[in-house]
């Protein structure tokens, strides 16, 4: 193994532990997941205690000699039939959300609402009776489907939070090793400057991919995501390009004295715009790490594409080494 | 063992324009020799040290690390050196034992860890492997550092205010160890301010006042050229600088 790709790997793994052992960078990684997960619980819970039953099973209270002639074209249209002795009285009293019973040659529909499904028992009754007109109800689209388009603007925003994060974990860490004096007591080493850089880059993007990766899991795993591994592997890469961002905005020499705010709003600009081009040109912001991720939400993400963003991705972060290796060379220079 | 010759380096500053830092100094620092190189805040020993550890390239001269170029060759110079800042510089979250380690696993010695721990117990810091450095005293730190620098047994030592922030045992501790370092045969190049340690450790030294190496020799030869018996009168005569040193 050669000297600058030994320092790499050791720089990282050094990188990873220092931040393995930062209860604040712990936090950071684990909150979004553990605070999507319970609050999907949580709603989950207090959906099915206080009424929110309705919502999962539609239903149609039918007595026992009804339910025959009834039962299948509703439970063709998604609506549920529950047995009730007095079906007149079921939706007055609160056994259901609505009821039909036969009165003469026609038909009868209590109901709570005027809902989309109290139209669409309407819809079946009117059938059944053989009535002069009938609304139609288009069918709903597959539960699963709406839910997973849902769940993946969720992915969206969990991947362009962790993306800030690499902006600020990135600047704080380029930061306090200047201030600490670590970076100049680690540039003396018989290694190029740039691997110090890499080193910082590389652990980041692992750290943050790494959680990032878990959060996308937990929620695909909690909800169904569309495109998880998209939204992580774009996300991933954002996030490690604007941890570059962030490190050479506030590590170089000068940035010193302009001040830390300095260096985090140039890196947060930067990014910001990265993502608002993501969003006013999606076909340009497609092909580029971070705008990616704005850009997604427009289209499909490509094979080709995703070549491009991890191309475009790798060379930002040589760039960012080389950004290093130029500012703090040294005689390497 | 260390040569630097005719070093300038001038920055730029937004207020005064083109400041010469360092204005053609040379010297020599010969195996065993604890050399100091000694001046008031600001007079460019910093600088000289940071072009000497290859981390400022210096716009005019050469140096020579164990007869490596280093503005030709400075990853060979560097893995010929050991440059320690007055700053620690060591990761807070990291332990003692892990610091050393890193920078032994990054100049490829063989077993790391061994001679990580070695070193440490060497210095005297071997119950402070486990400590995390976030938690180290400064005197502690100081012999972390010095192990971490020690670790790829280089023949040249550079240190820029060894005792910086020291109290006294501690800084009597690492005078000990500077001592002690320099008889096994390296080559220590100090950068100090105060009278007293370069006293107690200096082989040779040079004043520098105002980027320039106003004088150079043996402590005797110093306050021979001075007229002063006084080394605090000597530093002050030579470098014209009125504030007194410690």
């Amino acid at each position: 193994m050669s000297a600058s790709l030994r320092a790499v790997v050791v720089g990282t793994l050094a990188v990873l532990l220092r931040l393995s052992r930062e209860g604040m960078v712990l936090r950071a990684l684990a909150w979004p997941g553990l605070l999507a997960a319970v609050a999907l619980v949580g709603t989950a819970s207090v959906v099915a205690a206080f009424g929110g039953r309705e919502q999962i099973e539609p239903h149609v209270a039918l007595s026992a000699e009804e339910v025959a002639i009834m039962g299948p074209s509703l439970d063709e249209v998604g609506l549920t039939v529950r047995l009730d002795p007095d079906p007149t009285t079921a939706v007055q009293e609160g056994r259901a959300e609505r009821a039909a019973w036969r009165e003469g040659e026609g038909w009868v529909l209590s109901a709570r609402d005027a809902g989309v499904h109290s139209l669409r028992a309407e819809m079946v009754l009117r059938e059944e009776a053989g009535a002069s007109w009938r609304p139609v109800v288009a069918p709903e689209p597959p539960a699963g489907k709406a839910a997973t388009a849902q769940a993946g603007r969720m992915g969206a925003l969990v991947a362009v939070l962790f993306v800030l994060y690499g902006v600020v974990m990135g600047a704080g860490l380029a930061w306090r090793d200047r201030g600490e004096g670590v970076v100049e007591a680690s540039l003396p080493l018989p290694v190029p400057a740039w691997t110090h850089g890499a080193s910082r880059v590389l652990g980041l993007g692992i750290a943050l991919g790494g959680g990032l990766w878990l959060t996308i899991l937990l929620l695909h795993g909690l909800i169904g995501m569309e495109r998880p591994s998209a939204w992580a592997g774009h996300g991933a890469l954002g996030a490690a390009v604007s941890a570059a961002v962030g490190l050479a905005t506030t590590g170089g020499a000068g940035a010193q004295k302009k001040g830390f705010s300095a260096g985090l709003s140039r890196a947060m600009v930067l990014v910001a715009g990265l993502l608002g081009l993501g969003f006013g040109l999606p076909w340009v912001g497609a092909w580029l790490p971070v705008a990616s991720l704005a850009a997604a939400g427009a289209g499909p993400w490509s094979p080709v594409a995703d070549v491009v963003v991890v191309l475009l991705s790798a060379l930002s972060l040589a760039a960012c080494a080389g950004w290093w290796g130029r500012h703090h060379g040294g005689l390497g220079r | 063992m260390l040569l630097a010759e005719d070093l300038h380096r001038a920055f730029q500053d937004p207020d005064r324009g083109t400041v010469d830092a360092v204005v053609g100094i040379g010297f020599e620092v010969r195996a065993g020799e604890i050399y100091a190189l000694l001046g008031p805040n600001g007079a460019g020993k910093t600088t000289t040290l940071r072009m000497l550890a290859t981390l400022l390239r210096p716009d005019r001269g050469r140096v020579l690390v164990d007869g490596i170029d280093a503005k030709r060759d400075p990853l060979g110079a560097r893995a010929k050196l050991a440059y320690v800042p007055a700053e620690a510089g060591l990761e807070p979250q990291l332990r003692a034992l892990e610091a050393v380690e890193l920078f032994a696993r990054i100049q490829g010695v063989k077993q790391p860890r061994q001679r990580a721990q070695a070193l440490l117990e060497e210095l005297g810091a071997g119950a402070l492997a486990g400590a995390t450095c976030g938690t180290l005293s400064t005197g502690q730190k100081r012999r972390v550092v010095l192990a971490r620098a020690l670790v790829h047994d280089p023949p040249v030592l550079l240190l820029d205010e060894p005792t910086d922030g020291l109290d006294v045992p501690g800084r009597r501790d690492v005078l000990g160890l500077v001592r002690r370092l320099a008889a096994e045969g390296r080559a220590v190049l100090l950068s100090s301010h105060i009278m007293g340690e370069v006293e107690a450790v200096a082989t040779r030294a040079g004043v520098v006042a105002r980027g320039q190496l106003v004088a150079e020799g043996t402590l005797d030869e110093l306050r021979e050229i001075a007229g002063e018996r006084d080394l605090s009168e000597v530093f002050v005569k030579l470098t014209g600088d009125g504030s007194a040193p410690a």
